[in-house]
C-alpha cells in the first residue's frame, strides 16, 4: 500500500536553534556528531546500535523532542519504528556498497544485504557519504545527498609542528589487505596500532600523542574512510592508499599517497628521516579540514534538509498524516 | 610620489601567459598611476599581443634588461620566476592567481618546480583572500598582499523571470565535464544558455582551486550560481544567501540544488538580488589598480621583514615532492616488471625483447 505524504515538519521559532538528536554507536559516530551547541543546533547524541533496544531508542528520542533525527546507519533502525515521529529524519550512510562497473567484493555484498534490511520509510532523506554506492542504496531507497561524515570540533587540534622523532599511528582493525601493507612497515618502524575500543577522550589523546596516520582500505577496494577527516583534524600527517572519492582533498598536497605496501614502507621511512620535510602538506591537510568542521556542515545540512522537505514534501509516514 | 618601475616577468604575451585580472590592471597601471611598466618576455620571445590590454607597455627579451634597474620584478607565474632573481629590483614579488601546482599530478615533474616557487624570497601579491591567508600561515615572514580583481558594470538588473518557463544554466568553462553531469541529472525543466547574460544561475563545479572566475561573473550580471564547496568560494559565495554551495563529487545534490531553484523562483530571486548585492560591493576597476598600485609602491618603498631573505622550507618541500615522485616513478616500475613476467608467461616461445627498466 502506498504511504501517504508527510507535511514538513514543524519548524522551530524563528532564531531558536533546531533540537537534534543524533542516534548511532557511540564508538564510531560520536566524533562525526555535534557535541556542543552552537547557534543553530542543539544537539545531543543516543547510543544505539543494530541489535540494541529499538524502543529504548526511540523513547530517548523523543524525551529530546527533536526538530530532526540524524541516524548513522540508517539500515540498523527496525522497520516502523519512527512512524508517528514528529522530526524530520535523516539516515547517514556510513558503509560503502558495491559499485558499478567494479569488480563485486563478498564485503561490499554483505554490507548491501544489510542495507536492504532496513525500512527506507523511517527516513525522509538519505545521504551516504560516497556518491558511488549511491546508485546501489537506490534501489532499496534513494540517496539525497553525498557527503562525508563530518568531524566533531573538539577533534580539530591546534596546529603544532612535527617533532624530529614523529610518532605513527594505524587505527582500525586487522584485515589481511592491510596486514599487507602494514608487515614491512610494522617491521621497519614503531608503528602503533589501534584496533579497537577508542573513542571519545581516549581518541583525543591517542591523537594528541601522535603524529602520522596511515590510513588503508579495510579490503582492496576503493573508498573513503572517515577518519582521514578525523587525522586530518587532528593535525596529522596523513599516507594514505588512494582515497575514492577525494571529497576535494588533494593527493601530494594534503596528505600522502601509496598504493603498494612497500611505497607504505618508504613513505614512512622518508618522514622519520626527515619530518620537516612534510609540514607543508601537513598543514595544507589540516587547512583542508576545516571543510569537515561540524559545527559548519551540520547546520548547514539540517537546515538544507528542511528547506527540502518543504519543496519536494516525503513518502515517509506521519502522526501528523 | 615617484612613478613606480615596474618589470614584469612573463613567458610570453598570449591569454594564458599572464593571470587575466592581471592583464586588466595593465591599462589603469599606466594610465592612472604612471606605473613605468616593461614586460620581460623569459620564453617564446617575439610572439604577437593576444591581448591589446598589455600593448600600452614597452616589451623586451628579459636579458636585454639586466641592466636597467626596477622598483618592482614582478613574476606572472611559476616558469616566469626563473628569471626573476636576474632582473634588478628593490622588490621581487610573484603574482598569485591560484596555486598552479595543483593543476599537475603527482606524476608530473613540473609539479616540484611549480610548488617551490612559493618558497622563494618573494613578495606575494595574492588575487583572493583565501590564497593569501594560506600563504600567510606557509610563510609568515613574507609580504602577502591582496590585489583583488576589480569589477565594472556591477548593477545589470538579474534577466526577467519567466513563470513557468525552464531554468536558464550558463556552465563555467571549469569544470564543464562535471557541470554537464550535473544537468543530465536534474529532473526539473531547464535549458542550457551559451551567454552568462541569459542564465539565471551558473553552474561551476570544478574541484581545483583557483580563482573563481564563473561565480564573479555571475553576480555581477545578476545571477546566481552553484559552485563546489572549497575554500576558495567561501569569500564569495554565502550558501543560501547569494549563491548555492554542494559538496564535491555530490553531482546528484549539485542537480538537487538546481531543480529547488527551477521550483522555488522566490528563492532564486532572493539569491540573485544578494548576488548582484554582493557585486556592488566589490571594488570597481579602478579602486582595484589602485590598490594593487599601492601595493607595488610599498613593496618597492619598505624593506622587507627579517628572516625573509633565506628560502628557509624549499629544501623541506623540494624533499617531500621529490619523494612523492619517486614513489610514482618506482610504481610504474614494478608494474611494468609485473606486465612483462604476465606478458613472457603467456608466451614462453617468443623470443624476448630488451627490458626497459624505467631508468636510462
Amino acid at each position: 500500500m502506498a504511504r501517504p505524504a508527510l507535511r514538513p515538519p514543524p519548524d522551530p521559532p524563528a532564531g531558536a536553534p533546531l533540537r537534534v538528536a543524533f542516534v548511532g554507536q557511540r564508538t564510531y559516530f560520536e566524533a562525526c556528531a555535534l557535541s556542543a551547541a552552537t547557534r543553530a543546533v542543539l544537539p545531543c547524541f543516543i547510543d544505539y546500535r543494530g541489535g540494541a533496544d529499538a524502543q529504548a531508542m526511540l523513547a530517548a528520542v523523543r524525551a529530546q523532542r527533536p526538530h530532526v533525527v540524524v541516524v548513522f546507519r540508517p539500515e540498523t533502525v527496525p522497520a516502523g519504528l519512527f512512524e508517528g515521529l514528529e522530526a524530520a529524519t535523516l539516515g547517514f550512510l556510513t558503509e560503502p556498497l558495491p559499485r558499478a562497473g567494479n569488480e563485486a567484493h563478498p564485503d561490499l555484498e554483505w554490507r548491501l544485504s544489510e542495507l536492504v534490511l532496513g525500512d527506507p520509510h523511517n527516513f525522509d532523506r538519505l545521504v551516504c557519504f560516497d556518491p558511488r554506492s549511491a546508485p546501489a542504496a537506490d534501489a532499496h531507497a534513494r540517496v539525497w545527498r553525498s557527503l562525508p561524515l563530518p568531524v566533531d570540533d573538539r577533534f580539530f587540534a591546534r596546529r603544532r609542528p612535527l617533532p624530529g622523532s614523529p610518532c605513527v599511528l594505524f587505527l582500525g582493525y586487522s584485515t589481511a589487505h592491510r596486514e599487507r601493507f602494514l608487515m614491512d612497515v610494522k617491521h621497519y618502524h614503531d608503528v602503533l596500532h589501534v584496533a579497537h575500543g577508542v573513542s571519545g577522550e581516549g581518541l583525543l589523546d591517542l591523537f594528541a600523542r601522535t603524529d602520522v596516520a596511515i590510513n588503508l582500505h579495510g579490503h582492496p577496494y576503493p573508498t573513503f574512510e572517515n577518519r582521514v577527516c578525523l587525522h586530518l583534524a587532528a593535525g596529522q600527517l596523513v599516507v594514505s592508499e588512494p582515497l575514492h572519492p577525494t571529497h576535494g582533498l588533494e593527493p601530494g598536497i594534503d596528505f600522502l599517497e601509496v598504493r603498494e605496501p612497500w611505497q607504505l614502507q618508504h613513505a614512512i621511512s622518508a618522514i622519520r628521516a626527515a619530518p620537516e620535510a612534510y609540514e607543508t602538506v601537513r598543514r595544507r591537510g589540516r587547512r583542508k579540514a576545516e571543510t569537515y568542521r561540524a559545527s559548519r556542515v551540520w547546520p548547514r545540512l539540517l537546515s538544507d534538509l528542511l528547506l527540502d522537505l518543504r519543496a519536494f514534501g516525503s513518502s515517509r509516514t506521519s502522526a501528523q498524516e | 610620489m615617484a612613478a613606480v618601475k615596474v618589470c614584469l616577468l612573463t613567458t610570453g604575451l598570449g591569454r594564458s601567459d599572464v593571470p587575466l585580472a592581471l592583464v586588466d590592471h595593465v591599462p589603469r597601471l599606466i594610465a592612472a598611476h604612471g606605473v613605468e611598466l616593461t614586460v620581460a618576455l623569459t620564453e617564446r620571445a617575439g610572439q604577437d599581443f593576444e591581448d591589446q590590454r598589455l600593448a600600452g607597455a614597452a616589451v623586451a627579451e628579459v636579458d636585454d634588461l639586466l641592466d636597467e634597474r626596477f622598483d618592482v620584478a614582478l613574476a606572472a607565474s611559476w616558469r616566469a620566476c626563473v628569471h626573476v632573481f636576474r632582473v634588478s629590483a628593490g622588490s621581487h614579488a610573484l603574482y598569485v592567481a591560484d596555486f598552479e601546482h595543483h593543476r599537475y599530478a603527482s606524476w608530473e615533474p613540473e609539479r616540484i618546480a611549480a610548488a617551490l616557487v612559493y618558497d622563494l624570497p618573494l613578495d606575494f601579491i595574492c588575487e583572493a583572500r583565501w590564497i593569501a591567508a594560506s600563504l600567510g600561515e606557509l610563510r609568515p615572514e613574507a609580504r602577502c598582499a591582496l590585489a583583488m580583481p576589480g569589477v565594472d558594470g556591477a548593477g545589470l538588473p538579474p534577466p526577467a523571470p519567466r513563470p513557468g518557463g525552464p531554468l536558464r544554466v550558463f556552465v563555467g568553462a571549469d569544470g564543464a565535464e562535471v557541470s554537464g553531469a550535473v544537468l543530465e541529472a536534474m529532473t526539473e525543466p531547464h535549458e542550457l544558455v551559451a551567454d552568462v547574460d541569459d542564465a539565471d544561475v551558473v553552474a561551476s563545479l570544478a574541484q581545483s582551486d583557483g580563482v573563481v572566475n564563473a561565480a564573479r561573473e555571475a553576480f555581477r550580471r545578476g545571477a546566481t550560481c552553484v559552485v563546489a564547496r572549497l575554500e576558495r568560494h567561501e569569500e564569495l559565495v554565502r550558501h543560501r544567501w547569494n549563491g548555492l554551495v554542494a559538496d564535491p563529487d555530490d553531482v546528484r545534490g549539485a542537480a538537487r540544488w538546481l531543480d529547488l531553484l527551477a521550483r522555488d523562483h522566490a528563492l532564486l530571486r532572493t539569491l540573485q538580488t544578494n548576488a548582484l548585492e554582493t557585486a556592488r560591493g566589490w571594488p570597481d576597476k579602478e579602486a582595484a589598480a589602485a590598490a594593487l598600485h599601492a601595493t607595488l609602491a610599498g613593496f618597492a618603498s619598505e624593506p622587507r621583514g627579517p628572516g625573509s631573505e633565506w628560502p628557509m622550507r624549499l629544501m623541506g618541500d623540494a624533499i617531500a615532492h621529490a619523494t612523492t615522485l619517486r614513489g610514482e616513478v618506482e610504481a610504474r616500475d614494478e608494474a611494468i616488471r609485473r606486465l612483462e613476467a604476465e606478458l613472457a608467461a603467456a608466451s614462453p616461445d617468443k623470443p624476448r625483447r630488451a627490458r626497459w627498466r624505467g631508468r636510462p
